[in-house]
């Protein structure tokens, strides 16, 4: 009982020792029995002697080792079995140097941790045996080393190592743990389908060309087929699964017999990539091989996990960066102080400064128009914490610029303004108030009243002169039938609405205002037209009262003078009759006192016995007196009568004409020697017995007036090419006359000789002058006393 | 020889009516020659009326109108005879000094059987009133009543 209170001590200690190396134990004496006894114990003991030929080996010995006692004992060098990682020909001693971990064996391809403790003390039967006792510490190292592992990840992944490095680093580390085999992480590819391995330099380079893009498949081999399931994949013997085919060969040249694979996830589930073991053996793993890979799962889905939010961290902080980079609309970012940490080229470029400028610039340093300090403004708005505000400012090239700007406090150095340059717009609208004014002011100045209408008769526009006569509030947006009394807004609304759809009106419009005055408007309506479409009715409209009361003034004029004209005529016609009553009276009341006188005077005279040769003469003087008289009155009456009467035109041969009337005066010419000149006469449209009393007269004068020249020279042509255009002209060469007295050449009565020279009444060129004209035409006379006459007809 | 039916002369003027009678006169007329004065009197004349119902009863040879008289005018007479089928076939001359066309044209209208203006120099005026007298008187061959 002895021993094995000691030896249950030396239990205890040696876990205690564990911690503690340097501590040893006296040797003691065994007994066959205690022998027995240390055999069954669940402990490992083990005895060898100086030459290190074992002599003990209990059952837990041979149960963890997998060797029996014979086998061991056989073994010339049994340490070099146990330990296959420790050489040729290991000692005793360096299985038992306290180190950490303690040395690795390989028990048929399992690795084990053993601390093994000498036994001091304990010696039996007097042998040279040196006593061991065991202690299996695989797992605890197991763990201590996962630990390490993940710690030293971890460590590696908050120090922002590749991922790459610390998947390298973790497969090594691992490599490291379970000797001779090897391990691998694989990523899924972004489009989820592929593997590919993440850096493991101790796998040989043909089998890593095979991971790269590795498919994701139910076939897949292990990887593939645990990431495609996302659960745990053991492949117990390669050479024997039908997922590896294809694979097979490859893996065993390197002497790969096995392979455990476990998805990586994350905390959602998704798979992430793959962590596999690659075994010499071909097995399956131990618990702690699982604990393994599932604590290596677990670091591994952190990293890449971690790594992925970093990226999208970056992805988004660059994106966020790019969009304030190449943003249009000037952003800066200011920190309490009013100093600019981050302006955008925007920025930079309304502001006016080169972003490097811009860049820590102090806000107190822009020239902001109407805020005197900006940085009081600056202090204002951090009380407020936000500001939405118009500003303008000087830029250092002088140019005023206005911008419309928002600012927020995010945090102490996070003040962002977003500014939006408003110079063009505020241009613009300036313009187009300036435009407006010059439209209104022109609209107002004009003297009719000027509306615009929309689509639907509702009014937009009006001028002064509308605003004056209809003092209403408001007009815009009223339509004719809120202004005007029902009759007259409908009429209105039918123009508008015909203007609308037919184009251009003019109408005329009487509108009662509200003094009470009507008016008469003239209207003009005419589209506002889009792509030929009415869009809007503009109209000007005039006051023409004053015209059309003119207008009906003159229609007035118009109708008593029509009435006046028709009074005139019938006065004139009943002077007309007048005058022919005169002309009867002249024609039968002169002629008959005349007749009564020459008839009484004839009596008076047969009734003197033997009258005197005076008497004779008184009484033919008389009766010459009384024929001059009559053939006064005859040519008076026929002066008037050809005013009276109509023209009966046919076509007249003058030349037959004239030839007439010579033939008829020839009888007479008995004492005078006439040499006649004929041209050759045109053919006119006339009145025969007027023209005929025409020639008959300028031939008789000329016959007349020429009577004294020896011959009379009367010449009858045309000369239409003449200046005067002469159709027909009489010339003679007789006495002419003065061209002083030519006015009164063919005025009734008006006589240019003496009766005692020439005779006539002084009617007969009246009369040719009255048919002439009559007949459209004219007629003029040139003469020089002496030199003859000529008359000129044109017709 | 039986007795000559009268010549009705109307005419207001008085000396035309001397000068007339005196031409009548000198060309040997032996017609009586009835003067009236004026239109009305020549209708009164034709119809026995007026001043003139106790007239013989028989026509004129002719009638010789003036044109120109107050009250009904020689036209207007002329238009009376000659609508008037009791009067109608008496010869009317108008004996005027009116040459307007417009009483010439008138005249004939009517059915005036002569138009003579009268002239104005007395020479020929007596010539005219002769062969008009002549003429009516003893040349022309009236409808016997």
């Amino acid at each position: 009982m002895i021993f094995l209170n000691k030896l249950i001590q030396n239990i205890y200690k040696g876990i205690t020792i564990l911690g503690n190396p340097s501590h040893s134990y006296t040797p003691q004496k065994t007994t066959d029995p205690t022998r027995k006894l240390l055999s069954k114990l669940p402990v490992l003991v083990f005895a060898c002697d100086t030459q290190g030929k074992f002599s003990f080996w209990n059952e837990a010995c041979e149960q963890l080792t997998g060797y029996s006692f014979q086998e061991i004992s056989l073994n010339p060098k049994p340490l070099a079995l146990l330990y296959p990682e420790l050489g040729n020909n290991p000692s005793i001693q360096h299985i038992i140097e306290p180190r950490i971990p303690p040395a690795l064996f390989t028990l048929k391809g399992v690795q084990k941790r053993i601390q093994w403790q000498p036994i001091q003390d304990l010696a039996l039967d007097d042998t040279q045996e040196q006593w061991y006792l065991g202690i299996n510490i695989t797992k605890k190292v197991f763990h201590q080393e996962l630990l390490q592992l993940q710690t030293e990840s971890i460590e590696k992944l908050s120090k922002k190592y590749p991922i790459q490095i610390i998947f390298r680093d973790l497969t090594l580390h691992i490599n490291q743990l379970l000797p001779g085999n090897l391990s691998t992480v694989m990523l899924v590819q972004k489009d989820g389908k592929h593997l590919d391995p993440t850096d493991c330099p101790q796998i040989p380079p043909e089998i890593v060309d095979v991971l790269h893009s590795f498919p994701i498949g139910p076939n897949a081999a292990s990887c593939g087929a645990a990431a495609y399931y996302g659960k745990r994949v053991i492949t117990e013997d390669i050479s024997q699964d039908p997922n590896w085919e294809g694979y097979q060969a490859l893996a065993l040249k390197y002497g790969l017999k096995a392979c455990w694979s476990e998805p990586i996830k994350s905390e959602q589930g998704k798979v992430l990539g793959t962590f596999a073991l690659y075994l010499r053996h071909a097995r399956k793993p131990s618990a702690l091989e699982i604990t393994l890979m599932k604590k290596t799962v677990w670091v591994a889905s952190l990293i890449i996990q971690t790594y992925q939010a970093e990226e999208k961290l970056q992805e988004s902080e660059n994106r966020f960066r790019t969009i304030f980079e190449k943003s249009l609309n000037p952003i800066f970012i200011a920190d309490d102080e009013g100093y600019y940490l981050d302006v955008n080229q925007a920025a930079a470029d309304v502001m006016g400064y080169p972003i490097e400028a811009m860049k820590g610039m102090h806000v107190s340093k822009l020239q902001i128009i109407d805020h005197p300090s900006p940085l009081k403004s600056y202090e204002k708005y951090l009380q407020k914490g936000r500001e939405i505000n118009e500003l303008s400012f000087k830029r250092p090239d002088g140019q005023i610029r206005t911008a419309l700007y928002q600012a927020i406090h995010i945090s102490k150095d996070l003040n962002l303004s977003i500014l939006s340059d408003i110079t063009e717009r505020i241009e613009m609208e300036r313009e187009l108030q300036k435009n407006k004014e010059l439209f209104e002011t022109f609209m107002d100045h004009l003297p009719g009243i000027v509306f615009i209408l929309d689509a639907e008769h509702k009014t937009i526009y009006v001028n002064k002169k509308m605003r004056e006569i209809h003092p209403i509030k408001e007009i815009i947006g009223k339509s004719a039938s809120d202004l005007f009394p029902p009759e007259v807004a409908a009429k209105m609304t039918y123009y508008n609405h015909k203007t609308l759809t037919e184009g251009y009106q003019v109408n005329r419009e009487e509108i009662a205002e509200p003094n009470g005055k009507v008016s008469v408007y003239e209207t003009h309506r005419f589209p506002i037209l889009r792509d030929s479409e009415a869009l809007l009715l503009g109209a000007f409209a005039l006051d023409i009262s004053d015209r059309v009361k003119a207008e009906r003034e003159l229609e007035e004029y118009r109708k008593n003078l029509e009435k006046l004209v028709q009074e005139r005529t019938l006065e004139l016609e009943a002077m007309n009759k007048d005058l022919e009553a005169f002309v009867y009276s002249v024609s039968h009341d002169l002629r008959a006192p005349l007749r009564h006188i020459d008839g009484f005077s004839q009596i008076l005279f047969q009734n003197i016995q033997n009258p005197s040769q005076k008497t004779q003469r008184y009484v033919d003087k008389i009766r010459t007196s009384i024929h001059k008289m009559s053939t006064m009155i005859d040519d008076l009456l026929k002066f008037s009568r050809l005013g009276r009467a109509s023209l009966q035109k046919k076509p007249i041969d003058l030349n037959h004409l004239i030839a007439e009337v010579i033939a008829e005066f020839k009888p007479d010419l008995a004492h005078q020697e006439v040499k006649w000149i004929m041209g050759e006469l045109p053919i006119i449209e006339g009145d025969y017995n007027l023209l005929r009393m025409v020639f008959e007269n300028l031939i008789s004068n000329a016959l007349k007036f020429s009577a004294k020249s020896k011959p009379s020279t009367i010449e009858i042509n045309t000369n239409p090419h003449g200046p005067n255009k002469c159709t027909i002209f009489v010339r003679d060469n007789g006495v002419g006359f003065d061209m002083a007295h030519a006015d009164k050449l063919f005025k009734v009565f008006q006589r240019l000789h003496t009766e005692d020279e020439f005779e006539g009444t002084g009617i007969g060129l009246a009369n040719v002058q009255q048919i002439v004209k009559k007949h459209g035409g004219s007629i003029w006379a040139y003469a020089e006393p002496g030199k003859g006459a000529t008359f000129c007809l044109n017709f | 020889m039986d007795k000559l039916p009268p010549i009705l002369y109307a005419e207001d003027n008085e000396n035309d009516i001397e000068l007339t009678l005196a031409a009548f006169e000198d060309c040997h007329i032996k017609n009586r020659i009835d003067v009236v004065r004026d239109g009305q009197e020549v209708i009164d004349y034709l119809r026995y009326q007026g001043n003139y119902t106790s007239r013989p009863h028989e026509n004129p040879i002719v009638i010789l109108l003036d044109i120109k008289m107050p009250r009904v005018s020689g036209i207007d007479a002329l238009q009376i005879i000659k609508s008037d089928d009791h009067l109608k076939l008496i010869p009317v001359v108008i004996l005027t000094s009116s040459s307007m066309d417009k009483d010439i044209l008138e005249s004939y209208n009517l059915g005036v059987n002569a138009y003579v203006v009268k002239p104005v120099s007395f020479e020929e005026f007596m010539q005219a009133v002769k062969k008009l007298g002549i003429f009516w008187a003893l040349v022309n061959q009236s409808v016997r009543e």
